[in-house]
Order: C-alpha cells, then sequence, then structure tokens
C-alpha cells in the first residue's frame, strides 16, 4: 500500500469499461480504491415532464426509451400501471403473449450482458457470439412487432397484434439454437478459469446490507436472498407457470453472474411452457370507446414487474384527462449505482471496475429519465 | 381478488395508532394510506419495525399547485408479506420541506437529491442539498414543478433549423445553411 496523496481518475462517461452515459469519480491509493462517487446527468431527456403533457397512450413511444437494453418491461409494466388505474381486464392469451415476450426480452439482455460482461475482463469471443446470437431473437420481435428494439407492442387492453403464423414454431428452433449455445458460453466463459479467477471473491454484497440498501434482482438473489417478482407477486400468468427463484450464496461477481446464467435457461423453459399451454382466443380487448385517446378518474397506483436487473416499478398518477398527473419510473440502476456501487467499489481495485459495474444491472438511462 | 389478511389487519392497527386522513386498497396487496407529515417517521419507524416493511421500493412526488401542496410518496414493501404500503404525505408547496429517511433507508438518499433538485424539496438532515445531480449550472426553477414549462422554455431558448422539402441535393443544402465549402465540393 502506498501512502500518498490519493490520485482521482475519472472512470467514463467516455470508457470502455462502463455501462452506459455515465461516470465515476475514483480516489485512489495506489491501485486500491478509497472513495468513489457517481455522476449522471450525460442523458437527460425529461421523459417523466414530457410524459406529463401527452396523451396515455402517446406515452408508449416515450416508455419504451427509458431503458435501452430494456425496452419491453417498460412498455408491460405502464401498461399494468394503466390497466389498474382504469380497471381493465386483458384477454388469457394476452396475458401469455405479454409473458412470452417478456421472458424472450430478459433473455435478450441476458445474452448481450453476458458479452458485455465478458468483455469487461478482456474475454471477447463471447462479446462477439452474443451480440450475432441476440440478433435472431431481435428477428423474431421484428417479425412480431415489426420493430427490432423499440417494439410498442404491449399496451392496454392486450397486446397489438396476434402472433404471426408459424412463428412459435421458429421461435422454438431459437431458443433450442441459444440453449445449445449456452454450452459453448460456458466453455467459453462460466467455467473459464480467468473468469472464475476474476469473479470470485471480488465486490462481495453481504445479504444485510442488500436488504437495508433496497438492491434488487440478481444482485439481491446472488446475495442468497429468495427474492423474485415474479413468484412473490406475480402479474399476468407467471403464478400459472414452473418458476424457481433461482440464487446463489457467494454474493460476490461471481454469484451474481451464475445466477443470470441460470436464469437464461429459465428464461427458455418459461417460452416452452408458453409454448406448450398458449391459450386460444382474444389477444386484445378494447378497453376504451376510442383506445387512442381516454381519459382516467383521479387514482394512483404502483406496479412492478421482475426484469433481468431486478424490480422495475412504475409509480403513475392519474386527475381525470387524457394525460397522466405523474409518472416515476423506479429502475434497478437508480439505486444499485449509488448506494451500492459507491459502497461496494472502496478496498476494490481499479482494474474490477468494470466487472463489479457490469454485474450490477446499471442502465444509466433509467436514472435520469 | 380477496385482500390480503396482514394487510387488512394494518390497516385496522394504524387507523388506531396514527391520524389516518384515508386508508385505500389499490390492490389486494397495496394499501395506500394518507397521514399529517407530523406522524410521518413515527409511522415509518412502525411500520420498519412493528411490521415488516424494510424495503424502500421508491419515493415519488406530486406537485398539485391549485392545492397548494406537493404530495411526498414513500413506496415501502415486506419481504415476509409480499405487501406494499403506499404513504402519501402533503408539503406545503411554498416551503416543501421534511427530514432526511437515510439513516433508516440509505438509498433514500438519492432520492432525496434528486427531489430537491427537481422539485425544490428540502430534506433535512441531508447535507448533499444543492448538489448538482442530474442538471448542471441550472437556476431557474425547479423543473418538474408544474408551472415550470418546456414547451416555452425551448421556444425561448433554442433555435429551431429549418427543414427540407425533400431528400434531393442534400449536400447543396448544407452548403445553404453553413455557407461554407463541403469535402466533396469541387
Amino acid at each position: 500500500m502506498i501512502n500518498a496523496k490519493p490520485v482521482k481518475i475519472f472512470f467514463g462517461p467516455q470508457h470502455p469499461g462502463i455501462t452506459g452515459n455515465m461516470m465515476i469519480e475514483l480516489d485512489l491509493n495506489g491501485e486500491t480504491i478509497v472513495k468513489a462517487k457517481t455522476h449522471i446527468g450525460y442523458l437527460h431527456r425529461g421523459f417523466e415532464k414530457l410524459m406529463e403533457r401527452r396523451t396515455y397512450l402517446q406515452n408508449f413511444t416515450i416508455v419504451s426509451r427509458i431503458c435501452v437494453p430494456e425496452p419491453d418491461i417498460n412498455e408491460q409494466v405502464y401498461a399494468m400501471a394503466i390497466e389498474k388505474l382504469a380497471g381493465i381486464e386483458i384477454p388469457e392469451r394476452a396475458k401469455y403473449i405479454r409473458v412470452l415476450v417478456l421472458e424472450m426480452a430478459r433473455l435478450v439482455s441476458y445474452i448481450m450482458w453476458s458479452g458485455g460482461h465478458a468483455a469487461s475482463m478482456g474475454l471477447y469471443t463471447l462479446t462477439q457470439w452474443a451480440f450475432a446470437d441476440r440478433d435472431y431473437l431481435i428477428d423474431l420481435f421484428e417479425e412480431l412487432s415489426g420493430a427490432r428494439i423499440y417494439h410498442m407492442y404491449i399496451w392496454p387492453g392486450g397486446v397489438r397484434r396476434d402472433l404471426p403464423a408459424n412463428w412459435t414454431d421458429k421461435l422454438l428452433d431459437t431458443i433450442k439454437y441459444i440453449e445449445k449455445r449456452l454450452n459453448d458460453y460456458d466453455k467459453i466463459f462460466f467455467e473459464n478459469a480467468i473468469f472464475i479467477k476474476r469473479a470470485k471473491g471480488v465486490g462481495i454484497v453481504n445479504p444485510v446490507k442488500a436488504r437495508e440498501r433496497g438492491i434488487v434482482g440478481p444482485v439481491l438473489r446472488g446475495s442468497g436472498i429468495k427474492e423474485d417478482v415474479r413468484k412473490n407477486n406475480p402479474y399476468e400468468v407467471y403464478n400459472k407457470l414452473d418458476i424457481n427463484v433461482i440464487t446463489e450464496t457467494g454474493g460476490d461477481v461471481y454469484a451474481r453472474a451464475m445466477v443470470r446464467r441460470r436464469e437464461m435457461q429459465q428464461s427458455i423453459n418459461i417460452i416452452r411452457q408458453i409454448v406448450r399451454d398458449l391459450p386460444t382466443g382474444a389477444f386484445y380487448k378494447r378497453p376504451f370507446d376510442n383506445p387512442f385517446n381516454f381519459k382516467i378518474d383521479k387514482n394512483h397506483t404502483y406496479q412492478k414487474i421482475e426484469s433481468a436487473r431486478g424490480e422495475y416499478g412504475y409509480f403513475v398518477a392519474s386527475d381525470g384527462t387524457d394525460k397522466p398527473e405523474r409518472v416515476h419510473v423506479r429502475g434497478p440502476g437508480f439505486v444499485h449505482a449509488f448506494t451500492l456501487l459507491e459502497n461496494l467499489l472502496i478496498g476494490n481495485k481499479l482494474s474490477d471496475v468494470p466487472i463489479i459495474l457490469t454485474s450490477l444491472g446499471i442502465c444509466p438511462p433509467e436514472i435520469e429519465r | 381478488m380477496e385482500n390480503n389478511m396482514e394487510l387488512k389487519a394494518l390497516k385496522n392497527n394504524f387507523s388506531k395508532i396514527f391520524n389516518v386522513e384515508y386508508a385505500m386498497f389499490n390492490d389486494s396487496e397495496t394499501l395506500s394510506i394518507k397521514i399529517p407529515s407530523n406522524e410521518t417517521l413515527n409511522a415509518i419507524d412502525y411500520l420498519y419495525n412493528k411490521e415488516s416493511y424494510k424495503h424502500l421500493s421508491m419515493m415519488s412526488y406530486i406537485d398539485k399547485p391549485k392545492d397548494n401542496i406537493i404530495e411526498l410518496i414513500y413506496i415501502l414493501y415486506s419481504y415476509t408479506d409480499h405487501t406494499t404500503i403506499i404513504l402519501i404525505i402533503d408539503l406545503n408547496r411554498e416551503n416543501p420541506k421534511f427530514v432526511t429517511l437515510k439513516n433508516i433507508f440509505p438509498q433514500a438518499e438519492t432520492f432525496e437529491i434528486e427531489f430537491n433538485e427537481m422539485m425544490g424539496i428540502v430534506f433535512e438532515g441531508n447535507n448533499r442539498m444543492g448538489e448538482e445531480f442530474i442538471l448542471e449550472g441550472w437556476d431557474g426553477p425547479p423543473p418538474m414543478r408544474k408551472d415550470f414549462d418546456t414547451l416555452e422554455f425551448v421556444n425561448d431558448n433554442y433555435m429551431f433549423r429549418s427543414g427540407r422539402e425533400n431528400s434531393i441535393n442534400v449536400r447543396e443544402h448544407i452548403k445553404n445553411i453553413t455557407g461554407e465549402k463541403g469535402a466533396l465540393d469541387d
């Protein structure tokens, strides 16, 4: 340990190891971090304010852009909030299709994460593989919704259109391919000695502190806590599906990675269950006389779902008009990037910052909204 | 769906201890409670220690200029009962103040810094009030206040670039705007 005046390093916003538009101000004693402070403000688009002056439906074009790697969860939780406020019940087939989309989105997000996580350690083979494999699922989204990333497929009353002919067959073929590829991912990355050596014992999140600090998702489950919105507060048809809450006990970067790795397999299993059990019937039920412009009586609600990064919530208030009085987005990154990351980095080495960061599932756009 | 039994019992007990303005079920697992701000700390202490609401899902606010109030909202979750409480208090809009909850919920500190910047709420005990969070060099009113008109601000501060009629002669159009010779021009 060198006893000298700490050296200040600004990690990001332009840095290959940072997960998006944010910056960490690091004070270093030699290679060891003695202080960390997160800075944001590079991507403020004023979405929440903007949503107050646009109609409920117009806002779907905004919500899907709140977190680029996970647009569908925003559509889902915003639609759930509108349906809760207006007392709308959607058809059973629509619920199944929504869960199918959400699990595809989770898989896409996890595949992309695995590529980013591997890149943070310099293991770029998986990065190339993951981004190529992700595209097969994005192709299916394109066929389903007409869009590759921002689908705007889920809306109040159900989904925008039914599944295209033979689409589920293509989906089953694709996830069969992805499942096979996961074995390759294991060989190249998850069972790689470099990954294991670098990830084990690094960035340990104490389970008691994890609960106290509002930590969610794979980070919480990596510390051994069985908390998953899909299981504990099931929405749509998750209560009808066979789901396990996957946990690891290490609390470190390795444990969080293994939770995600096992959840990738679980998402594949859930997709198969849904295709098997998918009911016939309507995919949409007209919820208002004019579904494009409607008013909602004064009310408020908090709706949440389990995103690939944990609890993702929307607080929405209505005031009797055709525009929301308030929309407030709670993404996991808002807590993970500050109270968790700033504490977790202390005592760690500079070279471990990217792997700790990517292990926490931080999406800066959802912090600034 | 039948309302959660634990939440029903909590609603009854809570109403006996605190001066509840209203308590209503949003759904079977979510209860909204509005209480006076001077009882909030005791109420949160009760929910945290006597009940099991140890997870602060989020904090929020609603600006209500017609009523001259800002509603401050705490959304608490129980890991054991899997139920949610939405706790609502009114703050005076002219001088919105409350105390920090960062000693109970460390993540509250970040919400409080943002709310200070975006809504002008001061959280006493949080020494990071006034810190730049999302905005940089901003000296206008808190931008999430309803009376801050974003469209008016944009019209006053930004110049709109005129568009083109079609996509033909793009380089010519750029040259007309900038008056500069492009790299590919003769």
